[in-house]
């Protein structure tokens, strides 16, 4: 193989890590922030709560 | 390898900077809004401390202040939220305790409006109106999230030096709750993102995998096997001894839970449990204010949507009440 070919194949594997890379900060991202909105919403109302969820 | 290695710091680093994200956020969400666990979680950390006595768990730390729920507080040189007192009792003073939890400390209220202000100045003008050459001191030693037992120790371990001439032991119903050992994580203290997760996660926990409402969860604090009822009732067993033993008067207020007020109290069984174990325990004066407030929409007396703590019109309606008890009765000589 010659040194463009290489570089070439070196280019391209480059390129597909740096893909799968950002494709993995995307999904860690709106899954933490999935998390925190889920549980945001789920226990939005605490109205009727005791008044036992203080941290000490 | 490399690449598995590659994977986890990847996620790692995102996890972070998402988490850094969401502290802004939240920090940006609660300085335009008021939320109850963080600024719990804010007093605990900013004004409350182990205390050194195992039985009255935690305590204020003394000459600190805060801003909490909205309003300013300033805790004194005893770890008190009230003006300066000297431990020893000057002449001509008639002195009032009030023991309590974060209704009587008077959480989300302005320091100037809490009940043991309001009840200090009308006490104080009665006084002055039948003549007495007597000034009156009530001071306030209420701290958030305190059951009757610690209540109670702090009395037989602080409280006494000041020698009360009678003491109000404020009963709410979340008092035969058992002592709380647990500690938060130290992270809570730093982070509102870790506020926020903590209290989210444990009210999650309470609302899908407990099978108590916060009506049952009360109910069944009250059963006659569960440990808390019974310390609460030796505790104030041990309170009526201290008159006895000390010489004050002492008088033991029902402050309602304000979710449950209206044209019939929702707890008031419980209330009447907490009458009989009371007057079996050998007190003599007992003021049930529930009935105070049946005129009131309880969302009207809440310190914020999601606190039903006391605001300041509530703290109006106690101080009064308590007033017309003490006075009418001639409890207060």
């Amino acid at each position: 193989m010659t040194e463009a070919g290489k570089n070439g194949n070196s280019d391209g594997s480059m390129g597909q890590m740096i893909k799968k890379r950002v494709k993995l900060v995307i999904i860690t991202f709106v899954v933490v922030i999935l998390m925190a909105l889920i549980l945001m919403l789920s226990t939005e109302d605490v109205s009727i709560a005791p008044f036992v969820y203080a941290i000490f | 390898m490399k690449n598995f290695l590659a994977t986890v710091l990847t996620i790692f680093i995102t996890v972070i900077v998402c988490v850094g994200m969401l502290e802004a956020v939240i920090r940006i969400m609660y300085s335009q809004k008021l939320d109850y666990q963080v600024e719990m979680s804010r007093y605990a950390g900013s004004l409350k401390r182990d205390s050194a006595n195992y039985d009255i768990g935690h305590e204020h730390r003394p000459n600190k202040k805060a801003h909490l729920m909205g309003v300013d507080v300033t805790i004194n040189s005893h770890g008190f939220r009230d003006k300066e007192y000297p431990v020893e009792k000057p002449q001509g003073v008639y002195r009032v305790m009030l023991l309590g939890d974060s209704l009587t400390f008077g959480w989300g209220a302005k320091q100037d409006r809490i009940f043991a202000v309001e009840l200090e100045r009308k006490l104080d003008k009665y006084f002055k109106t039948a003549g007495k050459n007597m000034k009156v001191q009530v001071i306030n030693t209420g701290v958030g999230n305190y059951n009757t037992d610690q209540e109670v120790s702090f009395y037989e371990y602080r409280g006494r030096k000041f020698k009360p001439d009678m003491v109000i032991l404020n009963y709410f119903i979340n008092d035969a709750e058992p002592t709380p050992r647990q500690k938060s994580p130290l992270i809570i203290k730093y982070s509102y993102f870790a506020m926020w997760l903590w209290g989210r996660i444990d009210t999650f926990k309470r609302k899908y995998f407990s099978n108590e409402d916060y009506s049952s969860y009360y109910n069944n604090l009250y059963d006659d096997s569960r440990p808390g009822w019974q310390k609460t009732r030796e505790a104030i067993k041990r309170l009526v001894e201290a008159s006895k033993r000390d010489g004050f008067t002492l008088a033991l207020v029902m402050l309602p839970e304000l979710h449950a007020v209206g044209e019939t109290y929702g707890f008031q069984d419980i209330n009447d449990k907490v009458r009989a174990a009371a007057i079996e325990a050998g007190v003599e004066n007992i003021l049930d204010l529930a009935m105070r407030f049946k005129r009131e929409a309880p969302e009207s007396l809440w310190v914020s949507p999601d606190d039903a703590h006391p605001n300041e019109k509530a703290h109006a309606i106690i101080a009064q009440g308590i007033y017309d008890y003490v006075t009418s009765r001639e409890i207060i000589k």
